[in-house]
């Protein structure tokens, strides 16, 4: 078993990374929670996982992607709306004072929201992780091509969603 | 349309400094908590193997062996209500009650008080039995005071 100020330490020192990737890769927050605990009790169970490993926030990001993934493959039902059901409204980002902002946000969601979720994925990792297309290539286990294809589509897709909006209000 | 001043590295450092939502802080105690909590059973269950030998006898069934409980004491009971059926069949009198083989008792006790007879010789001694003659009829009882 972990010793508890291990367990606090990883907390407090990843869960706000692997909260941010699980929803957006979940769309939903008690599935987030559900997920996030499930990864936390690994921790407890197996702290020997972390051992061996230099980049924690690698292989947690990573944990949380497989524990999503398994999460998806699991509910079959679920899984076929998967893509319908993430592009529900959910808080992805911070509430904004800023009126335009909020809108630019609320439409970034949205859009975030009608990627796969393997783009949706490697987007998140590199936009607001700042990992490079390496590290991202190894963290979910896809050659470093792909990982980087994964991306100029997903901002295709963002770019041609946000446009009009962008442009209105840059 | 307003497209043609649009440069995608703005919107990526756009996108960069997206803040991403707060994780809730009263998650943190619930988490933890439960992570500590799902590790503790593993011990628990590893005690729980072993549990007292008593239960492990009577565990498969305790009602079935509080049944057999009940029947020893029952056998018990009567083994004791039935000691006195000895002592008045010697007597040559059948008693029911254990009250009448108290008296009994008293009565030859106070008869050998008057014949003077040693304590020692005050419990009734069975006669020997002597050998029924080989031609003597099955049926005549063996009378033994």
């Amino acid at each position: 078993m972990a010793a508890p100020r291990d367990l606090a330490r990883w907390y407090d020192e990843h869960a706000q990374a692997l909260f941010a990737f699980l929803l957006n890769l979940t769309r939903n927050e008690a599935d987030t929670r559900d997920l996030l605990q499930a990864l936390f009790v690994k921790l407890a169970t197996r702290p020997d996982l972390l051992d061996a490993v230099r980049d924690e926030r690698g292989f947690l990001l990573r944990m949380a992607h497989n524990l999503a993934v398994d999460l998806v493959r699991r509910r079959d039902t679920r899984a076929r709306n998967y893509e319908a059901f993430a592009a529900e409204a959910v808080a992805v980002f911070a509430p904004a004072a800023d009126a335009d902002e909020q809108v630019f946000r609320a439409r970034l969601t949205e859009a975030l929201g009608e990627l796969p979720v393997e783009q949706r994925a490697v987007v998140h990792l590199k936009l607001w992780e700042g990992l490079t297309f390496e590290a991202i290539a190894e963290l979910l286990d896809v050659p470093l091509n792909t990982a980087a294809s994964r991306y100029r589509y997903g901002l295709d897709k963002l770019r041609e969603r946000l446009r009009p909006l962008y442009e209105e209000i840059r | 349309m307003r497209t043609t001043n649009f440069n995608p590295d703005d919107l990526e450092r756009r996108l960069e400094g997206q803040p991403l939502r707060q994780l809730p802080p009263e998650w943190r105690d619930e988490i933890l908590t439960a992570a500590r909590a799902a590790a503790r059973p593993r011990v628990a269950a590893l005690e729980f193997r072993a549990p007292p030998w008593w239960r492990t006898v009577f565990w498969p069934n305790p009602v079935a062996w509080a049944g057999v409980a009940a029947a020893w004491v029952a056998i018990l009971i009567l083994n004791q209500a039935g000691r006195w059926e000895p002592l008045t069949s010697s007597a040559g009198v059948r008693s029911s009650s254990p009250g009448l083989g108290v008296a009994l008792i008293e009565h030859r006790r106070q008869l050998n008080e008057l014949l003077e007879v040693p304590a020692a010789e005050s419990a009734p001694t069975p006669a020997p039995a002597s050998p029924a003659p080989r031609g003597a009829p099955p049926d005549q009882p063996h009378c033994v005071i």
